[in-house]
């Protein structure tokens, strides 16, 4: 088996097992009743999914960053010096995307005069599984950007640019169809302004994984004739 | 010809779906079957020994306890309005204007104990006058279809209290409220009847009613005399409950109970009662608590009751129908469901039931016995008619009555031989039980609210503004702007949504209070910011007409367009703040002063819209003996340089280059649209109107998002034409490509629609429906009711109006390539701009145009075909549902309501784009021949 494609079944694998580590964490959050129950302490568990995915986040960029066969695609190849500054643009960047996602959670129907805390807190959840994923695996790269979003993610060729589309556009979905129960009147305690959301988010993020940790291995084996899968 | 053929093939769409909506909507709502028998005065069950001739009035069923009664009917009494609470303090009592005004029944009760009676008097839904009037004579249940007929009341057919009244001889006095009249006409000996449907008039029928009453009951020649007060129910209706307006009003009333009571003789009994209460609002109509619980208070001279009252309880109105059968002495009327209330009927002065336990009961259980006989008596008579009633509770019931039969049939020689009085009593109060439940069965059965879950949907409107949002949200890369401008509008449209009567925790946005109600500091505010909007809705629409040069020259359309619009808005205005003015003040103008602002809103624009319709063109065609350089020149408006440059140029490419100077047309490019913009400015002007200073601003949204939204549905049609055939687009109507209107743009233009119903203050159910707009611009009674009618009608779906009337703008706005395409082209395609024909080039494939338009309205009747059919499947998977006639059955109704509207001003806008199109013919049959070869 070639380092590549080793690399590949390895990325599948770690998707999919996150996919299930952050699935489990979003039914933990509403079955338990405990000190982690998010319908109890809101903030602090939406605090703890900002945590997990950061974490999941990173661990596949040292996974990238470690393991990654560098005869493939030798486009990161950065001066150190000019590496401060791109960290430092990554870092407001990530400082300024709350406030936008907290906007436009506001025009899509969230409270503008209460509960700005929650809101917040979805805002910051939704930016570290937009934001963090395009910054952590793209960089500052704005054709890489576009190209992920605009073009069809069948064009893309990184892996993990198709991690970052699939993640990506799952959680946006998930956590706008996270608000389809709160009007409904079940009367269960998680159908309250944010907490469905941020299961919707979660659970979208998730399956954004799982479909990346499928098509990758794939698209690879579409473009390689590798016969793995 | 090609236009009205497909014309007509609409309307047989139109008409087949209606008429299928309708066959259902019949099926759905059953109406109530009437059973047209009346009760005789010698019935075979009524007893003989029960008739205790000797003493008392000789009665029917049962002796007559009274001879006269008072009815005095105060329109929307609520029980809260009764209640006296003697520790409310002086500055609570300032602050809450409704509370502890009728001191009169607090003192009735206090000296007299035994002689007064007070309850809570639970309506049953729908709370509207009429539906309460025909519950308390016949005391049979209201159908959910009757509600719709307040307008139109009409006789009562069955049996009821006041034909049971005149049968016996009595002679019934009624003052008040005329709906008695159209429900009971030629009943009465003597009538003084008022209007009752100008809820703005609080004095008029009360101070009718006091000029007469008092001189009437001090006669001897009535037996019962009924007054129907107005005055609390307009005063809610206009002030709401906790206005000062109020408290004068109910004192009013205080005044008018303590003089009767003082006039009344010994064998003269009171009612007074209301026939619904009010939400905090002051409206009425659905089936909220606070609705439903009306109050009534029993009063007469003599002892009435046994035991003095110690709590308050509930009964229900139709309740008051046998109650005061058997204490007149008349037979009850023949549908009636309600029971008698036992408090009245366990004293009796002629048989010593003050010191017999026994005899207490044994009178109590005589009367309950005639009343479920008469119960039984028309369930079995309803049964034979229609079916719908279940067999096995039937079954149930006739059984109980026959146990009750036998059981009293041992009993009664007991209570003659005068044995063991516990076991009797005990006896006669199993029986008691077993007619009262017998008669709160019946009345179960017959409501049929004994199934379903209790699962309900509540807040529908959210997700459809979701449904916009992800519309828009359409990852157009160069349109986010354009996206987030579009969501801060249907965000803000937000503000003026009502809240449904579920949502308790819900609070309305202080938009949908009268201006007169709102606090000072707010109202001004709330005005001037109501006047921006306005003036901005005309000023917009004007300046966009200007830009594209349709405002140049005299003709008859363009003055209008220039002159109609800011009359119009000037007079809303003035209205506007007419209705702020306190009603004292109000009251010094005469009515006619009152409605002449609106009046001429209505008179402006109506001939505005006349005009428009003979006259639809905007252009102007300027002299041909002037070259183009000075035709520039003349025009010192900068604006419209550009359109006149643009139309030029397309007449000049058009025309063979050695001909004479071409025709220089202004406004050409935007022919078509320039004619719906006014055509849909003009009607939402009325729409502003009618919606009221409150809510006008939201259609000042609709407008901005009607214009963002055509907009970028523009780019998105040039996106998919550049998609589809790779350069040459501008050609594209000349050859015939498939491009009729995108799906996504009808879907986009029925969700606005719906969204802006909701966001100018309605929701689907009854009592959302904002009665007092008939009454913009008429003052005093209707004499039919078709105009009322439309205007709450446009009132209600003034949204789907607004934004049905405006779709053929879907097919001409892409060919204006607007502001979005622009910014959507690269620099080197502005070159082909000049070329710039604008929604001229439609004209020239007439046949493709028609189809377009054709596709277009289809497509919008069929989709919200589709969602009244989806509707219709969920009334009817609900059907048996708890809540199926507060959500469902009002949603399938407003949803062919919204289909009907639709259909229509679809059909409406179709035919006014047929006319502009034969004007422009015509126009361009005027032009110098050179030009003519454009046109096929």
């Amino acid at each position: 088996m070639k380092a590549q494609e080793k690399f590949i079944v390895l990325i599948s694998v770690a998707c999919f097992l996150s996919a299930t580590l952050i699935c489990g964490l979003a039914i933990t959050l509403v079955i338990n009743d405990g000190v982690v129950s998010i319908v109890k302490n809101t903030l602090p568990a939406i605090k703890l999914c900002v945590g997990a995915i950061c974490a999941q986040c990173l661990f596949i960029w040292l996974f990238n960053w470690r393991c990654r066969p560098v005869d493939s695609l030798n486009k990161n190849q950065v001066r150190v010096s000019s590496q401060a500054l791109t960290i430092l643009k990554c870092i407001g960047i990530l400082f300024i995307a709350p406030f936008i996602f907290h906007g436009i959670a506001v025009l899509f129907g969230a409270p503008f005069f209460e509960s700005t805390a929650q809101t917040y807190h979805f805002a910051v959840l939704l930016s570290s599984q937009v934001c963090l994923p395009f910054l952590l695996f793209l960089g500052l790269d704005l054709d890489a950007w576009l190209r992920v979003f605009t073009d069809n993610s069948s064009e893309c060729i990184d892996p993990l640019e198709q991690l970052v589309y699939y993640t990506s556009i799952c959680s946006l979905l998930g956590g706008w169809l996270g608000a389809v129960p709160i009007p409904l009147d079940w009367d269960r305690p998680w159908q309250v302004w944010p907490i469905s959301c941020v299961i919707g988010a979660l659970l979208g993020y998730a399956v954004g994984l799982l479909l990346s940790s499928i098509v990758i291995p794939r698209q690879y084996r579409a473009r390689h004739k590798f016969k793995f899968f | 010809m090609f236009g009205i053929k497909l014309f007509a093939l609409m309307c047989i769409t139109f008409s087949l779906t209606l008429m299928g909506a309708l066959v259902f909507l019949k099926g759905f709502l059953l109406s109530r079957t009437v059973v047209e028998q009346a009760s005789m005065c010698n019935e075979d069950f009524v007893l003989k020994a029960d008739d205790h001739s000797g003493h008392g009035i000789k009665g029917c069923w049962m002796h007559g306890r009274f001879k006269r009664a008072i009815i005095i009917v105060i329109d929307a009494l609520k029980y809260d309005f009764m209640v006296y609470n003697e520790s409310l303090h002086s500055a609570e009592y300032a602050n809450s204007p409704f509370k502890n005004n009728l001191k009169v029944i607090h003192d009735l009760a206090k000296r007299h104990p035994a002689h007064s009676l007070a309850f809570k008097f639970i309506a049953d839904p729908p709370t509207t006058t009429l539906q309460r009037l025909k519950g308390l004579t016949t005391g049979s249940l209201p159908t959910f279809v009757d509600a719709g007929a307040n307008f139109q009341s009409a006789e009562i057919t069955e049996d009821n209290i006041i034909d049971q009244m005149r049968r016996q001889n009595k002679n019934i006095i009624f003052l008040g409220d005329d709906t008695w009249m159209s429900l009971f006409p030629n009943r009465f000996y003597k009538h003084y009847e008022f209007p009752s449907f100008d809820v703005k008039d609080l004095h008029t029928v009360d101070n009718g009613i006091l000029d007469h009453f008092y001189e009437e009951i001090q006669r001897p020649d009535w037996d019962i005399a009924i007054a129907h007060f107005l005055g609390v129910d307009h005063c809610g209706h206009r002030y709401g409950p906790s206005n000062d307006a109020m408290r004068n009003k109910l004192l009013q009333m205080n005044d008018v109970i303590r003089n009767v009571t003082h006039q009344m003789h010994q064998d003269t009994i009171l009612f007074v009662m209301g026939d619904h209460g009010m939400t905090r609002t002051g409206d009425h109509g659905g089936d909220s608590s606070d609705e439903l619980e009306a109050g009534l208070f029993i009063y007469s001279p003599t002892q009435i009751t046994s035991s003095e009252q110690t709590e308050v309880a509930a009964i229900s109105q139709i309740d008051f129908v046998p109650t005061i059968s058997l204490l007149l002495g008349l037979p009850i009327p023949f549908s009636n469901l309600g029971m008698v209330i036992p408090e009245l009927f366990s004293h009796c002065p002629w048989w010593d039931t003050d010191t017999h336990e026994v005899r207490r009961v044994y009178h109590r259980v005589k009367a309950l016995r005639l009343n479920v006989l008469q119960i039984n008596r028309y369930l079995q008579a309803y049964d034979e008619i229609a079916s719908d009633l279940p067999d096995n509770i039937l079954k149930d019931l006739q059984t109980k009555i026959r146990q009750a039969e036998d059981e009293l049939k041992q009993v009664v020689p007991d209570l003659v031989s005068g044995g063991h009085p516990e076991r009797i009593l005990k006896q006669f109060q199993n029986i008691e039980k077993i007619y009262k439940l017998y008669a709160h069965t019946a009345k179960e059965t017959c409501q049929g609210k004994k199934t379903g879950g209790t699962q309900k949907v509540v807040r529908k409107q959210k997700s459809t503004k979701f449904d916009v949002m992800h519309f828009v949200g359409n990852p157009i890369t160069k349109s986010g702007m354009m996206a987030v401008s579009i969501c801060l509008v249907l965000r803000s449209a937000h503000m003026f949504y009502v809240c449904r009567e579920e949502q308790s925790s819900c609070k309305d946005s202080f938009f949908h209070a009268p201006l007169s109600t709102v606090d000072k500091a707010f109202a001004n505010q709330r005005y001037v910011f109501s006047l921006v909007c306005l003036a901005m809705m005309v000023y917009f629409v004007r300046q966009w007409l200007k830009y594209y040069g349709n405002m140049t020259g005299s003709e008859a359309g363009v003055i209008t367009m220039r002159y109609a619009p800011p009359i119009a808005a000037v007079c809303i205005g003035l209205y506007w703040a007419l209705q702020a003015v306190p009603e004292s003040a109000l009251e010094a103008l005469s009515p006619w002063q009152q409605a002449v602002l609106a009046q001429a809103v209505y008179m402006v624009v109506i001939l505005a819209l006349s005009v428009i319709f003979i006259w639809p063109l905007l252009v102007y065609n300027h002299p041909t003996s002037l070259s183009p350089g000075a035709a520039i020149l003349n025009q010192a408006d900068l604006t419209s340089v550009i359109p006149n440059l643009y139309n030029k140029l397309k007449v000049q490419l058009s025309s063979s280059p050695k001909d004479q100077t071409p025709p220089v047309v202004y406004g050409l490019g935007t022919v078509y649209c320039a004619s719906l913009v006014t055509f849909v400015s003009l009607v939402s002007l009325v729409l502003a109107l009618l919606l009221g200073d409150g809510v006008a601003p939201s259609l000042a949204l609709a407008t901005v998002s009607l214009y963002l939204c055509l907009e970028m549905y523009s780019a998105i049609v040039a996106i998919t034409h550049c998609s589809n055939e790779h350069g040459s687009q501008d050609e594209d109507y000349d050859t015939d490509s498939d491009t009729g209107p995108l799906f996504s743009g009808l879907v986009m233009l029925n969700l606005l629609s719906s969204t802006f119903f909701y966001a100018t203050g309605h929701q689907a159910t009854i009592p959302s429906i904002r009665f007092e707009s008939a009454y913009t611009g008429f003052y005093g009674n209707f004499t039919n009711m078709i105009l009322p009618g439309f205007l709450i009608w446009l009132n209600t779906f003034a949204g789907p109006v607004f934004f049905v009337l405006a779709s053929p703008l879907l097919i001409t706005w892409p060919a204006l390539k607007g502001v979005m395409r622009w910014t959507t082209q690269d620099s080197e395609k502005r070159q082909q701009q000049k070329t710039w024909q604008g929604d001229f080039k439609l004209f020239n494939n007439g046949i493709k145009f028609r189809k377009d338009m054709f596709q277009l309205c289809c497509g919008i009747i069929t989709i919200s075909g589709l969602k009244l059919f989806s509707a219709g499947c969920a009334a009817a998977l609900h059907r048996r549902h708890l809540m199926v006639w507060k959500i469902f059955a009002p949603r399938l109704v407003y949803e062919v309501a919204f289909f009907l509207t639709t259909s229509v001003c679809v059909m409406l806008t179709y035919l006014f784009i047929l006319r502009v199109d034969k004007a422009l013919n015509k126009f361009v049959d005027s032009l110098p021949s050179n030009s003519r070869d454009k046109r096929v």
